[in-house]
């Protein structure tokens, strides 16, 4: 009953459709053409399992996570008291910081979105810390 | 709950000390330090000389007493490191109360401008200002927030609050450019 509740939760259930539009994305013709949207569908996926993780196993209400800054504030506390590991934190912390440069800021520092150095970044680093996040939510999740 | 053990403020203290010796048990003031003192007359003493009237304007005067020597030791330690980080350009911290009580007691929005290799490679930036953040949170219950830009010259205002202080500049700036 317990997972049938976590299936259900809104949080998780908008995680898992971002994290199915980055694999049709991934799969499409024009796959890291709209790289930006991909980084920017695994963080938000990644944001979905974290606040899943959050209201459901440490019953916050919803107005303390209903901001970015909310939701890393409560990951600092919860990384402070040791039961989130640090790396976890680092990850999510990062990912945080890639897709708002990614959103926002991407041109300033780039002359087109098809500059190698960014694409590059987010093939190689980002699904991996992805899952690392994923995997975190998941297994403490599994143990309610 | 009047234990009569609280920090006093730097402020009062040179008064207070001068008419209170009998009665004081004296310690310097910085972060890590509690003294013993008789509240009462410590805070009968800041209603005369200062007009503090409420128990909660002299806890209020000593909480931001000792939190601004907290925001001291915070800049300087990480100055210290931040000069050993090869690609940060300039830095900014930021301080705030936290939204809610049990959530520590001071907010630091660090603000990192760094090149493009640093950012490519922002572990390397977590790795070296660990400890700090590590002993900064852990043990004295500050939240610590990184936030990192690329830096290629840019004004800072629309990435930096007003009201954020410096902390680090690198003064041999090269031009970022040919790290791409």
């Amino acid at each position: 009953l317990k997972q049938r509740q976590i299936q259900q939760h809104p949080n998780f259930r908008t995680a898992l459709r971002n994290e199915q539009f980055y694999e049709t994305l991934l799969s499409g013709d024009i796959r890291y053409h709209y790289w930006e949207w991909m980084l920017t569908a695994l963080f938000y996926a990644a944001l979905h399992y974290m606040k899943s993780y959050l209201s459901i196993i440490h019953n916050l209400p919803k107005k303390r996570i209903d901001s970015h800054r909310g939701i890393i504030t409560e990951l600092s506390r919860l990384k402070k008291n040791g039961t989130i590991p640090k790396f976890i934190f680092e990850k999510y912390e990062q990912f945080k910081n890639d897709s708002e440069l990614a959103r926002y800021h991407y041109l300033e520092n780039f002359p087109d979105f098809n500059h190698h150095k960014f694409k590059e970044f987010v093939k190689n680093s980002y699904h991996e810390k992805f899952e690392l996040i994923r995997q975190f939510a998941l297994s403490q999740l599994e143990k309610e | 709950m009047n234990t009569g053990i609280y920090l006093i403020s730097k402020k009062s203290l040179a008064n207070v000390k001068e008419s209170l010796t009998p009665y004081l048990v004296h310690q310097e003031l910085n972060t890590q330090s509690i003294g013993i003192y008789p509240v009462n007359e410590i805070l009968a003493f800041e209603k005369e000389v200062n007009g503090s009237e409420t128990l909660e304007n002299f806890y209020d005067d000593l909480e931001s007493i000792s939190i601004e020597e907290l925001k001291v030791q915070i800049k300087s330690s990480y100055q210290n490191v931040l000069s050993e980080i090869n690609g940060l350009f300039r830095a900014f911290v930021k301080f705030d109360r936290p939204e809610s009580e049990d959530s520590g007691i001071l907010d630091c929005d660090f603000f990192f401008f760094v090149s493009p290799k640093l950012y490519f490679n922002i572990d390397y930036l977590y790795e070296k200002t660990r400890s700090i953040r590590d002993y900064f949170e852990d043990k004295l219950d500050v939240n610590i927030f990184y936030h990192y830009y690329i830096f290629h010259g840019q004004e800072l205002e629309e990435d930096v609050q007003e009201e954020a202080l410096e902390v680090y500049f690198e003064t041999t700036t090269n031009s970022t450019a040919s790290e791409f």
